[in-house]
């Protein structure tokens, strides 16, 4: 009998270092030449607004009257960038969208030729949707169209790719695409995102279902500028495809294939054997050595934390066992989180995977995110940055002491690992444990409460 | 639980003919088989294990068999196996190749990052949801035990 084969990619390469953020402008259009006719919005019928409206929702970019021509502008990286200027008339709308589609496929390109990542096409198949059956059993829909990126989910993700890197590389030896869907994966059950292990073509992906990127801000930055009523931190595209391609570090560390348990016990959890529904679980490990889980009793209802002993069976509020997850005693978020052994960063911690990689996206995010998750919950921080210096290791190499060769700076970039470097991370990281608690204010995620990212 | 909670049970008579628990796998059966008997068919002792809040996940060739040994219980609850790392002759590698050697199965949770999973009684089997023809959907992991 053979032992197990290994296939892990051994190619080193480097951290690709400078934002393209700049490069929205093409070439080809520099030379347009906008024709002249004077005209403002606030004088226009209401059809001439409901197409400039419109158009702005396709393309999410704003249409700004600019004396006799029409500026189309993007909110990315935070600031406004002009990327196309036509005649101020609505007839020019048609071709504005015509050359932003150009504009869309030449950053496409860009991306391509930095990371190898891929972008659905309008129209392309993505995968049949799938519809829970009454009896909790699924089958396959209609196809799923996709559509092609906007400019501004471009910029999120280019940013976002900067920081993720090199997570966007499959553990197969092929890259991330990115989806984005016309209709929701699961018949009327709608979330933001998701990664998936296989696409139709057996390869990780990641999904964006409709409407999870309209209106929302680029990048950290735009969230910083917009209307913050809207949208709380860790809300914008970058963050979102952070989370996400944290999926994809957990795919490419081996967490499905036997390490997620040795990973998971690092920040707060334990694994257990659903005797119920036969399958390995987790639990959350409480301060006192009680344990949490968050599930249901059926497919259909709304799942729930409550308190569990070490078969995962919900316990009442006087500690017996309920029989249900209906009959338990049940817990808040907020709860949960004070009462677990190692906080969780966000509202979103169903399992390890989750608050693994809210945690990572706040460790790979900014300076500010990133010392929230070590002042709030530093046994969390230790595990994201171990795994991302294994990974780092792994892909850029290591120096002769067997320390990877890149590290992640405190702004979540990747820097040489130098004597310099080292020594400015830890000043940050002592810094920052020296800081008095902050009762810090995790903002509620509100688009994220209940329809989370997968 | 309690008799007005619906719970999903695979009962479905066109899923019957096939494997059956009771067959197991290479002669181990959940429930009946030991961790010895493991150790004696795999001939090696496990690679690691795994504490379990309510027992011991214990490991052979290399991660590719995984048993679970509750706690008190002197014989296997689980068998999982892993077709990535293990020869093609000892586990089918993918759907269409579960289908022959087991029967039917009945999708039972489409998770969205991880993949389908396919159950019938006494097996449950992770494959990747994406590729519509079971030929190209992987197998992740497969699952024994006593239904
Ligand atoms: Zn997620």
């Amino acid at each position: 009998m053979e032992i197990g084969r290994q296939n892990e990619s051994t190619k080193v390469e480097t951290p690709v270092s400078s934002a393209d953020t700049d490069r929205f402008r093409s070439e080809i259009l520099s030379d347009a030449e906008p024709l002249a006719i004077h005209k403002d919005f606030a004088q226009e019928s209401a059809a001439v607004q409901r197409q400039i409206a419109d158009f702005q929702k396709e393309h999410a970019v704003q249409v700004v009257p600019s004396g006799k021509y029409y500026d189309y502008v993007l909110s990315a990286g935070g600031k406004d960038q002009v990327v196309l200027t036509t005649d101020g008339k609505p007839d020019s709308l048609d071709a504005a969208a015509k050359k932003l589609e150009q504009l869309v496929i030449e950053k496409q390109s860009a991306l391509t030729k930095i990371f190898s990542v891929t972008f659905s096409a309008k129209g392309e198949n993505v995968e049949k949707q799938w519809i829970q059956k009454p009896d909790c059993t699924w089958e396959r829909g209609p196809m799923i169209k996709a559509r092609s990126p906007q400019l501004v989910e471009l910029a999120g993700i280019e940013a976002a790719l900067y920081r993720a890197q090199p997570s966007q590389n499959n553990s197969d030896g092929t890259q991330t695409k990115f989806y984005f869907l016309e209709d929701n994966y699961h018949k009327n059950e709608r979330i933001l995102a998701f990664y998936v292990h296989s696409d139709k073509n057996g390869h990780g992906a990641v999904y964006y279902e409709p409407g999870a990127n309209l209106g929302v801000p680029a990048t950290e930055k735009d969230i910083e500028r917009s209307d913050q009523t809207k949208f709380s931190n860790n809300e914008s595209i970058e963050a979102l495809t952070l989370h996400e391609l944290s999926h994809s570090h957990q795919d490419r560390m081996g967490w499905d294939s036997g390490k997620m348990a040795g990973i998971a016990k690092e920040f707060g959890w334990s694994s257990f054997y659903d005797k119920t529904e036969n399958e390995t679980k987790y639990l959350l490990r409480g301060k006192k050595g009680e344990f949490y889980r968050y599930g249901s009793d059926h497919c259909k209802d709304k799942e729930a934390w409550v308190c569990c002993d070490k078969d995962g069976k919900p316990l009442d509020a006087s500690g017996k066992v309920a029989g249900s997850f209906k009959t338990a005693k049940q817990f808040t978020y907020d709860q949960v989180r004070d009462l677990a052994e190692v906080r969780p960063l966000t509202w979103y911690f169903p399992n390890p995977k989750e608050m693994f990689a809210e945690g990572m996206m706040f460790y790979r995010s900014n300076e500010e995110r990133r010392a929230q998750l070590l002042r709030e919950s530093p046994t969390l921080y230790a595990a994201v940055k171990k795994q991302d210096n294994i990974e780092s290791a792994e892909a850029f190499g290591k120096l002769a002491d067997g320390s990877p060769k890149y590290i992640r700076n405190s702004e979540g970039r990747w820097s040489e690992s130098t004597s310099a470097s080292r020594k400015e991370l830890a000043d940050f990281e002592n810094k920052v444990k020296a800081e008095k608690q902050k009762t810090s204010f995790v903002p509620p995620l509100r688009r994220r409460q209940f329809a989370y990212a997968g | 639980m309690p008799d007005n909670v619906p719970e999903l049970q695979i009962t479905d008579q066109s899923l019957e003919p096939g494997w059956h628990w009771q067959d197991g796998w290479n002669g181990l059966i959940p429930s009946m088989s030991s961790l010895a008997d493991v150790c004696a068919l795999l001939q090696e002792e496990p690679g690691s294990a795994e504490e379990l809040a309510n027992g011991t996940a214990y490991s052979f060739l290399a991660g590719g068999v995984v048993v679970v040994v509750l706690s008190g219980d002197q014989f296997i609850t689980a068998l999982t196996l892993r077709p990535h790392k293990l020869p093609s002759d000892m586990v089918p590698a993918t759907m269409a190749d579960a289908n022959k050697a087991f029967g039917k199965f009945m999708i039972t949770d489409v998770k969205r990052r991880e993949g389908t999973i396919h159950q019938r009684p006494g097996m449950k089997v992770c494959a990747q949801a994406g590729p519509e023809q079971a030929e190209l959907q992987k197998i992740l992991w497969l699952e024994i035990f006593r239904p």
